[in-house]
C-alpha cells in the first residue's frame, strides 16, 4: 500500500495556493473603512493625562435605561475598543441593547512623561476620578463596576477600597491569585527582575510586551496562525475579521514604568492582593471586604490568565450573591468569538440588568 | 645618537676576521701537532678518535706545548671586548667593562658551561613531549612544572651568559625583569586556568555533538559561561583608576554585559534546540509507525499537523520548566543590564553634545509627574473649600 498520498498533497498545495492568491487580490482591495473597530458612538467626557473616559451613546431612549450606569476597566496592555471589534460581535453593543449606560476608561497612549504613574495613582486617581465623574452624571451613589484582565484586577483592588460606591462588580478573565504553577507569565515573572527591565527602559515598550506574548505560543502565535490565514483569505469576511484581530493585537500602548514595577513585584511576584498585604495610598486591600453582588467569568482555554488564577476570588470575597461562568474559548475569545454576541454578553447583561 | 657607529661595524668585521684568522690557525697548528705525532703515543684507529684526543691533547696543553691557541683565545675575547667598548652609547654605558671574575678562564667556564643548558631544554621539552597524555589528567599543574624548570634553565643560562658582560647593578636589574616576567607568567597562569582546567570537558562535549548527543551543546555553553565568569568575566568588572577610571569601567561594564548577554542567549536556545531536535526525531519515529500501521496513506497536510502538535506540545512542556524560568530570566537580566550600560555609554557619548539625555528627560518628567499629582491634590482642597463655603451661604 502507498503509504504517502502524492496526488493528494498536491492537490491540497494546489488549492491552498490558489486561495492565497485569491486572498492577496482580496487584500489590496480592502478599504480601511472595512476593518475599523470601535464603532459605536462614543463622547469623552472626562480626560486625565492620557486617560479618556468615554459615555456609550445609549441604543435606548434615556428613559429605558437601566438605573446603574457601568464603567468598563479595561487591561492597559491592549486597546478597550476590542470589546467593540466587529459589528456583528460587540460586546458593548449587547449592553447597550439592554440599556444598561456603558461608560469606558481608555488608557490612551502613555507616553515618557507618564512613566511614573504608579499602581495608587491609577486606582485614587484615575478610576477614582472616572467613578466620581460618573456618580456625579448620573445621580447614582452606586454604579456597576467591570474589570478586564489587567482592568478587573484593578477593579477588585479598587472595590475592596471603595465598597461603598460600587453596586456590583463583574470580573473577567481577571488574574487574582498569582501564586498558580500553570501560566507561563505567572511562572516566568518569578525568574526575571521587573526592577531592570524598568530601569532599562523606563516605560517598557509594546512591541517587548507582543514579543513575549507571541513567544509564549510560538509555533500556533507565529506560524500556525498565519498557515490558517493562508487557507482561509480567500473569504473576504474572513479577511476582514482577521485583519481587525491583527490590528487590534498589535495595537498595543507601551506601559507605564512605574505601575509595572509595582504591578509585577507587589502582585505576580508577592502575591499581595491575594495575601491581603497589598496596600494602596495607605489603605489595607482586603479582598474580603468586597461584599457587593459578584459575577467572575473566565476562559477555559486562557494561556495569558488561567481559570485557576480567576477562580480564587469567589472564595477571597464576603459576597453572598456571586455567580460564575466558564466559557470553552481563550482569553481573547471571550470577546471575538462568534459566540461573545449571542451568549456571552446576554448572560453578563442579563446579570447586570437583574442587579441595576 | 649614532646608532649606526662605523667604527661598531669596523670593530665586527675585524672581530670576524680575527676569529677566522684564529680559527684557520687552530687547524693548521692540529694538523703540524699530529704530524709531530709524539714518540711512545698509541696509534689511533679512526679519524673520529684522531680529532677527539687531539682536541683532548690540545685543550690540556693549551697554555704549555701550544701557547698558539691560547694566544688565539686571547685575541678573540680582546675582539670581542672592543667591539662592546665601540658600540657604547646605544647599548652599553660609557667605559663598561663588564662584572670582574677571578680570570678568564672562569669567564670561560661559565660560557661554556651555558652549552649544558640547552641540552637541558632539549631534554625538557623532549620529556613533555613524551609525557603529554599524562600531563593532560591535570594540565594547569604541568604547566607550572614545566614554566618553573624553563625559568630555572633561562636563569642558569643568563647568570652563565650575561652576568660576565653585565656591571653588578645592571644584572640585578635583569634579575628583577626576571622576577616581573615571573608574576606576568603567574597571572596569566591563574587567568588561563579556568579555561585550562576545562579542556577535556570542552573536547569531551564537541565530540558527543558530533556524536548526536543533545546535552552536549548546553553543557558546553555553561563550562563557557563559567570560565569567561572566572576569567574575562573579572578582568572586564576590575577597579580601575585614574581619571578616566569611570569611563573605563563603564566601557568594560558594557562589554561584559554584552557577552552575557549573548552567552545567556546562546544557553537558552541551545536548550530549546535540543527539546524541538527531541521532539523531530520522536515525531519521525510516530510518522513511519503512522505510514506502515495506517489504512489511509498521510498526506502534507496530516504531516503539517503532527509536526506543529509535536513542536509546540514540546516547547510548552520545556517552558513550564525551572530550567527553561531560569534559562529565560538569565537572559532578560543580562539583556537589561546590556541595555542599560549601552544607554549609559551613548549619554557619555552625547554629553558633549547640545541635545538633553534621557537621564535629564527623565528629571524633567519626573518634576511634571510632581507638579500634575500638586495641582490635582490642590484642585481637590479648593474644590473641598468650595462646598464649604457654599455651605456656609
Amino acid at each position: 500500500m502507498q503509504m504517502f498520498d502524492y496526488q493528494g498533497s498536491a492537490e491540497y498545495a494546489v488549492k491552498y495556493m490558489n486561495g492565497v492568491v485569491k486572498g492577496i487580490e482580496n487584500l489590496i482591495n480592502v478599504r480601511a473603512d472595512q476593518i475599523k473597530s470601535g464603532e459605536l458612538e462614543k463622547t469623552p467626557v472626562l480626560t486625565i493625562g492620557k486617560m479618556t473616559l468615554y459615555r456609550y451613546t445609549p441604543l435606548v431612549e434615556e428613559s429605558a435605561l437601566q438605573e446603574t450606569p457601568m464603567l468598563i476597566t479595561y487591561a492597559m496592555v491592549n486597546k478597550q475598543y476590542m470589546m467593540d471589534l466587529q459589528p456583528d460581535r460587540s460586546v458593548i453593543k449587547a449592553f447597550l441593547e439592554k440599556g444598561i449606560d456603558t461608560y469606558i476608561i481608555d488608557w490612551g497612549y502613555p507616553a515618557k512623561e507618564d512613566m511614573y504613574i504608579t499602581l495608587e495613582d491609577v486606582i485614587e486617581w484615575y478610576m477614582d476620578d472616572c467613578v466620581e465623574y460618573i456618580r456625579k452624571a448620573s445621580g447614582k451613589e452606586q454604579i456597576t463596576l467591570l474589570g478586564v484582565c489587567q482592568g478587573g484586577t484593578f477593579s477588585a483592588i479598587y472595590t475592596a477600597i471603595h465598597q461603598d460606591k460600587i453596586k456590583n462588580f463583574v470580573s473577567m478573565v481577571t488574574p487574582i491569585d498569582f501564586s498558580i504553577e500553570d501560566g507561563l507569565l505567572f511562572k516566568w515573572s518569578r525568574y526575571y527582575s521587573i526592577d531592570k527591565m524598568v530601569d532599562a527602559y523606563g516605560n517598557v515598550p509594546a512591541d517587548l510586551m507582543n514579543t513575549t506574548f507571541v513567544l509564549l505560543k510560538p509555533f500556533e502565535l507565529l506560524i500556525d496562525k498565519y498557515v490558517g490565514f493562508g487557507a482561509g483569505m480567500s473569504d473576504p469576511e474572513y479577511l476582514q475579521n482577521f485583519l481587525r484581530t491583527e490590528n487590534w493585537i498589535f495595537d498595543s500602548p507601551d506601559q507605564t514604568g512605574e505601575l509595572l514595577r509595582e504591578f509585577v513585584n507587589d502582585l505576580y511576584v508577592d502575591n499581595k492582593l491575594m495575601k491581603g498585604e497589598l496596600v494602596i495610598g495607605g489603605k489595607e486591600v482586603k479582598l474580603e471586604n468586597i461584599t457587593c453582588p459578584l459575577l467572575v467569568i473566565c476562559a477555559k482555554y486562557d494561556h495569558l490568565v488561567p481559570p485557576s488564577s480567576t477562580k480564587p476570588l469567589l472564595e477571597a470575597v464576603s459576597s453572598t450573591d456571586k455567580d460564575f461562568h466558564m466559557f470553552d474559548v481563550g482569553h481573547v475569545g471571550i470577546y471575538i468569538s462568534p459566540n461573545s454576541k449571542n451568549e456571552i454578553a446576554p448572560i453578563i447583561g442579563d446579570w447586570i440588568v437583574e442587579r441595576s | 645618537m649614532d646608532f649606526f657607529n662605523r667604527d661598531m661595524y669596523e670593530q665586527g668585521l675585524k672581530f670576524q676576521k680575527s676569529m677566522m684568522d684564529q680559527y684557520l690557525q687552530a687547524v693548521k697548528n692540529t694538523t703540524d701537532f699530529f704530524q709531530r705525532k709524539p714518540e711512545g703515543e698509541e696509534e689511533v684507529s679512526s679519524a673520529y678518535g684522531i680529532f677527539t684526543k687531539a682536541t683532548e691533547d690540545m685543550m690540556k696543553n693549551a697554555g704549555e706545548v701550544n701557547e698558539f691557541l691560547w694566544k688565539s683565545y686571547q685575541e678573540s675575547w680582546d675582539q670581542w671586548k672592543k667591539l662592546f667598548e665601540s658600540g657604547n652609547g646605544f647599548t652599553l654605558p660609557e667605559g663598561f667593562q663588564g662584572m670582574p671574575f677571578e680570570s678568564f678562564s672562569s669567564t670561560m667556564e661559565h660560557f661554556l658551561g651555558s652549552m649544558s643548558v640547552y641540552t637541558k631544554l632539549f631534554q625538557l621539552w623532549q620529556d613533555m613531549i613524551r609525557s603529554w597524555p599524562d600531563l593532560m589528567n591535570d594540565p594547569a599543574a604541568a604547566a607550572a612544572k614545566y614554566a618553573d624548570q624553563s625559568g630555572a634553565l633561562i636563569r642558569e643560562l643568563a647568570e652563565n651568559i650575561l652576568k660576565p658582560v653585565m656591571t653588578e647593578d645592571v644584572f640585578s636589574l635583569w634579575e628583577s625583569f626576571s622576577d616581573l616576567n615571573n608574576t606576568v607568567g603567574g597571572f596569566f597562569q591563574d587567568f588561563a586556568a579556568p579555561w585550562i582546567s576545562r579542556q577535556d570537558d570542552f573536547l569531551s562535549c564537541i565530540q558527543s555533538a558530533a556524536s548526536g548527543d543533545g546535552d552536549s551543546y548546553s553543557r558546553y555553553m555553561d563550562l563557557l559561561s563559567e570560565a569567561y565568569q572566572e576569567s574575562y568575566g573579572k578582568l572586564l568588572n576590575m577597579h580601575g583608576v585614574g581619571m578616566a577610571k569611570d569611563q573605563a569601567a563603564m566601557n568594560f561594564h558594557l562589554l561584559d554585559s554584552y557577552v552575557r548577554m549573548m552567552m545567556s542567549y546562546f544557553q537558552m536556545t541551545v536548550n530549546v534546540q535540543k527539546q524541538l531536535q527531541e521532539a523531530n526525531q520522536n515525531l519521525w519515529k510516530d510518522l513511519q509507525e503512522k505510514m506502515t500501521d495506517s489504512d489511509k496513506p498521510l498526506t502534507f497536510k496530516d504531516y503539517y499537523d503532527m509536526w506543529i502538535r509535536a513542536n509546540s506540545s514540546a516547547i510548552n512542556q520545556f517552558y513550564f520548566t525551572d530550567e527553561f524560568a531560569t534559562f529565560l530570566g538569565g537572559y532578560a537580566d543580562n539583556a537589561y543590564d546590556f541595555k542599560k550600560n549601552w544607554d549609559e555609554f551613548l549619554e557619555k557619548l552625547l554629553s558633549a553634545f547640545p541635545v538633553p539625555t534621557d537621564s535629564e528627560m527623565k528629571s524633567v518628567y519626573k518634576t511634571v509627574y510632581d507638579l500634575r499629582k500638586e495641582v490635582r491634590s490642590l484642585k481637590k482642597e479648593i474644590e473641598a473649600l468650595r462646598e464649604e463655603l457654599d455651605a456656609l451661604k
